[in-house]
């Protein structure tokens, strides 16, 4: 299991930060008058994702 | 209605809605260092002596996954907790959330209905480091109507982890719906819509399933909404269809489909 972002290639990196550009997106216009369609990641892909960003955040506020 | 202790101190409105807008000024620039921390930091301070007796070493910190998949502000608090208590920390890797949509202030709940709050976790490897501490608390950075930190129990809870109490830097909300606040808002429906005997008993039995678990606040903004007959037969629906949401949340449990 991946524990840090060094076990992540950087294919798999530039995916989460895609999905990561387009959720902001997406949130950023949730309660406009035009919200965006809910982006259509499977439950897998979110889950996926999550972990990464989770341990990103964990790397970046830990070592401060 | 199974409903958890929320162990930190209720906010006052003045801090609830400075932490609001600070926090949103801190988004905008990525969470940036030492602001978030420092941020962090008058808080706690502000509820400091309501603090004593309710973590120590022997308490595993979870906390919520960002919704945002950038909130610096529920790492700092965890850090900070631990730093000041002994606190443990579980590794960030093992919770993980499915859902798209952050938990905003004002997301109604059609739009929650379309993307309900869900997680995986990694329910053997939290039960093995579990098992070394006599208490595990949930930690958010708010906690409005508690679906996230709710949802987040159940799930652990499901895969055999006992959590403790649920813990916010800021608490907008920590009571729950008694039955008379479910009895006030299906008789506000039945006003508009006549309901007959079955309809009134499905109806509290939804609102029972889909608001009961949940502070006060997801209860109260669907109250706030029932003012015509449209807006009484909107809800009636939303409220349906919710209660089939929680049914199905709690059936995936069982299937361990989330773990």
């Amino acid at each position: 299991m991946k524990t840090k972002t060094i076990d992540y290639s950087v294919d798999e990196k530039r995916i989460f930060d895609e999905m990561q550009a387009v959720l902001t997106e997406y949130n950023k216009q949730l309660d406009g008058r035009e919200p965006l369609p809910l982006p259509n990641y499977t439950d897998d892909e979110m889950a996926e994702y999550s972990q990464y960003r989770e341990i990103l955040l964990g790397e970046k506020y830990r070592t401060v | 209605m199974a409903q958890t202790p929320i162990i930190s101190p209720r906010s006052t409105p003045d801090d609830i809605r400075a932490f609001r807008i600070k926090k949103l000024e801190l988004k905008e620039r990525d969470y940036p260092m030492p602001e978030t921390k420092d941020f962090i930091l008058d808080y706690i301070n502000k509820i400091e002596n309501k603090l004593k007796g309710l973590f120590d070493s022997k308490t595993l910190l979870i906390r919520v996954p960002s919704g945002s998949g950038m909130n610096g502000v529920t790492i700092c608090l965890q850090q900070e907790i631990s730093h000041r208590f002994g606190a443990a920390i579980l590794p960030d890797h093992l919770v993980k959330k499915m859902h798209k949509s952050e938990a905003k202030k004002n997301l109604n709940l059609a739009k929650r209905n379309e993307d309900p709050i869900r997680y995986k976790i990694s329910a053997s490897e939290i039960n093995r480091i579990a098992k070394g501490f006599s208490k595990v608390v949930i930690i958010d950075d708010v906690i409005g109507s508690g679906e996230s930190s709710i949802k987040l129990k159940k799930t652990l809870e499901e895969g055999g982890i006992k959590i403790d109490g649920l813990f916010s830097l800021v608490t907008v909300e920590k009571s729950y719906p008694k039955q008379s606040d479910v009895d006030r808002v299906v008789n506000k429906i039945d006003r508009f819509l006549k309901l007959n005997f079955g309809e009134n008993i499905d109806l509290r039995t939804d609102i029972e399933l889909a608001f009961g678990d949940y502070t006060k606040q997801k209860l109260n903004r669907v109250e706030r909404q029932l003012v015509t007959l449209s807006s009484a037969k909107k809800y009636l629906g939303l409220i349906k269809a919710a209660a089939n949401i929680e049914r199905q949340f709690v059936t995936e449990l069982k299937m361990n489909l989330s773990l």
